[in-house]
């Protein structure tokens, strides 16, 4: 289950002077659901478009299910649907004579596919209605639609949840988690809606000015970024000892300005307040923190430390 | 590339302003030549109610069929790139020869039906008018069967600058310089360098080619297509633009970016 189904190894991307994507080695397993965080032009889009044979690398290897020559991309990219930037619709049609362009396309056999995706991805009513007729989040269901099509092992997805409504956030979520659990698709989305990548990948990529700062997994995540207490007190010194004596086996540490920092502190937050003040130390600030992708993506762009 | 080309096909068959296009240049045949008939119903003297005059609007323009060619391939593929078309065709793991290959083939072939739709109403409409004149339907035939490796070619220019630029006027403009303005730029050049050779290469151009010897008026129809030479002459010359904007199509996609 550790096999990688998508790697880039050093790839780097520029377009003239500027670098949009700068070595960067990402590694996507199969069966996961791998989020790809980062701001607008962080090069989220230029990494998927080389993922998906839309542009070429200026350097470093591709691999798409083991295989790196342009061949072996070229065949491997038949087991993968994509949707990147815009969903690739053409205006005149409706989405059932898109999809089905798209299918007879794809060499799909089979009309009923095309009524399948139709029904899926929530757009059945609108069959028949012309593309350009169609709201943002209906044109962003049809491009899932068409990157659906043919049953992909691997789903690249660029801002999928763009222009959907908060039940099209979550419809999207539930068929995402879905399509990974029962069909085991491996899924690569992008987003800068941390909150939702927080709900759906297994794994993140955190790329930043075309480099990738870290990968890391859920559970590494949940790891870093625990909760965690603030805690400053008179007598640092003193406060320190009485910890270590009263509440054995706390994991804290004292910052430079005398604060402790208590890492997924073990008892009710006034347990803390209560050992500083039975003792005669007045304490001046007692914080709990909830840890957050987004704490640990924005500590990790001002190159801080890569916990939350 | 035979789905890729089914696709294609499939989807110039619901291109609803494709095929507007072709009905309302059907439409435009068949008004022209009621209204010629309807005028002459009124003035017996008209001289233009004639299958002989309504050949020769054609006949005496080989470039409508080019031009013809490259807005039937604008409405079928103009707006690819900025749809994200042919974005999701490179994601299914086509080349990009492939697809630019099978939009020609696929354009060639919903431009032919095109045109032989178009024709024949034009020239069904034809039948309205009363049968005289040195323009005659053959006429008109070979001269369909002198300009079509040209007009394909044409639309071969068309689908490689449409997925080249983002932008259809940028494309457009390149195809006018290309086929319209650079032949007669390089009958210049031959004519300030006295050079045999440069004056030479610019008769084999389409646009030069069909420019010359070509007499067709109510009294006399010239053609250069009317002599076995002069047609092989056009078909090589189509036929090597075909080849030559097949290249460069090639060539130019290979490592573009979309």
């Amino acid at each position: 289950m550790n096999e990688y189904l998508m790697e880039t190894k050093q790839v780097t991307k520029a377009y003239g002077r500027v670098l949009a994507l700068d070595h960067v080695d990402l590694h996507v397993r199969r069966g996961s659901i791998y989020g790809l965080i980062g701001d607008n032009g962080a090069g989220k889009s230029t990494l998927l478009k080389l993922l998906a044979g839309q542009a070429f690398a200026t350097s470093g290897e591709l691999c798409l299910f083991g295989q790196h020559t342009k061949k072996g991309l070229s065949q491997s990219r038949r087991r993968i649907g994509a949707m990147v930037e815009q969903p690739g619709l053409a205006a005149g049609m409706t989405p059932r004579q898109l999809l089905e362009y798209y299918r007879i396309q794809k060499g799909i056999a089979g009309r009923t596919k095309t009524e399948e995706m139709l029904r899926l991805t929530g757009i059945w009513e609108k069959k028949d209605s012309r593309c350009k007729s169609l709201s943002m989040g209906q044109r962003q269901r049809l491009g899932l639609a068409v990157a659906l099509l043919g049953e992909p092992e691997l789903l690249l997805l660029d801002e999928p949840i763009n222009g959907l409504d908060p039940s099209g956030i979550a419809w999207i979520r539930t068929l995402l988690k879905r399509l990974n659990q029962e069909k085991n698709i491996t899924i690569l989305l992008s987003s800068h809606i941390l909150t939702e990548l927080e709900q759906t990948a297994m794994e993140f990529g955190f790329l930043d000015h075309g480099k990738l700062l870290e990968e890391i997994s859920q559970k590494d995540l949940a790891e870093k970024c625990a909760d965690c207490l603030w805690i400053e007190v008179s007598e640092p010194e003193k406060y320190a000892a009485l910890l270590t004596k009263a509440f054995p086996g706390e994991i804290y540490q004292v910052m430079a300005d005398g604060t402790f920092q208590i890492r997924r502190p073990q008892r009710e937050a006034e347990a803390y307040s209560r050992l500083a003040m039975e003792h005669g130390l007045n304490v001046r600030r007692l914080e709990t923190q909830h840890g957050s992708l987004e704490e640990f993506y924005m500590n990790l762009k001002k190159g801080g430390a890569k916990t939350c | 590339m035979l789905n890729y080309i089914h696709g294609e096909l499939y989807r110039a068959a619901h291109n609803k302003a494709f095929g507007g296009t072709v009905a309302l240049l059907a439409g435009l045949g068949i008004f022209f030549h009621m209204v010629l008939r309807g005028i002459a119903a009124d003035t017996p003297s008209f001289p233009y109610a004639t299958t002989s005059y309504s050949y020769s609007v054609l006949v005496s323009s080989p470039d409508l069929f080019r031009a013809a060619a490259f807005l039937m391939a604008s409405l079928l593929y103009e707006s690819d790139r900025r749809n994200g078309i042919d974005k999701n065709s490179l994601a299914f793991g086509l080349s990009r020869t492939g697809i630019f290959l099978g939009k020609c083939i696929a354009g060639a072939v919903a431009c032919t039906v095109a045109m032989v739709v178009v024709l024949a109403a034009y020239t069904g409409a034809a039948m309205l008018l009363s049968q005289s004149g040195p323009v005659l339907l053959s006429d008109l035939l070979q001269e369909v069967a002198a300009v079509f490796p040209a007009s394909v070619a044409s639309m071969i220019l068309c689908v490689a600058l449409l997925m080249l630029f983002e932008k259809g006027v940028a494309g457009a403009f390149v195809w006018v310089f290309l086929l319209f303005v650079l032949p007669r730029l390089v009958v210049m050049l031959g004519a300030a360098l006295q050079s045999e050779a440069v004056m030479r290469l610019a008769m084999w151009m389409p646009q030069n080619l069909f420019a010359t010897g070509m007499e067709v008026n109510m009294s006399q129809c010239i053609t250069i297509w009317s002599t076995p030479q002069g047609m092989l002459r056009c078909i090589l010359s189509g036929t090597g633009c075909c080849v030559l904007f097949t290249l460069f199509g090639i060539v130019a996609l290979r490592k573009k970016d979309f």
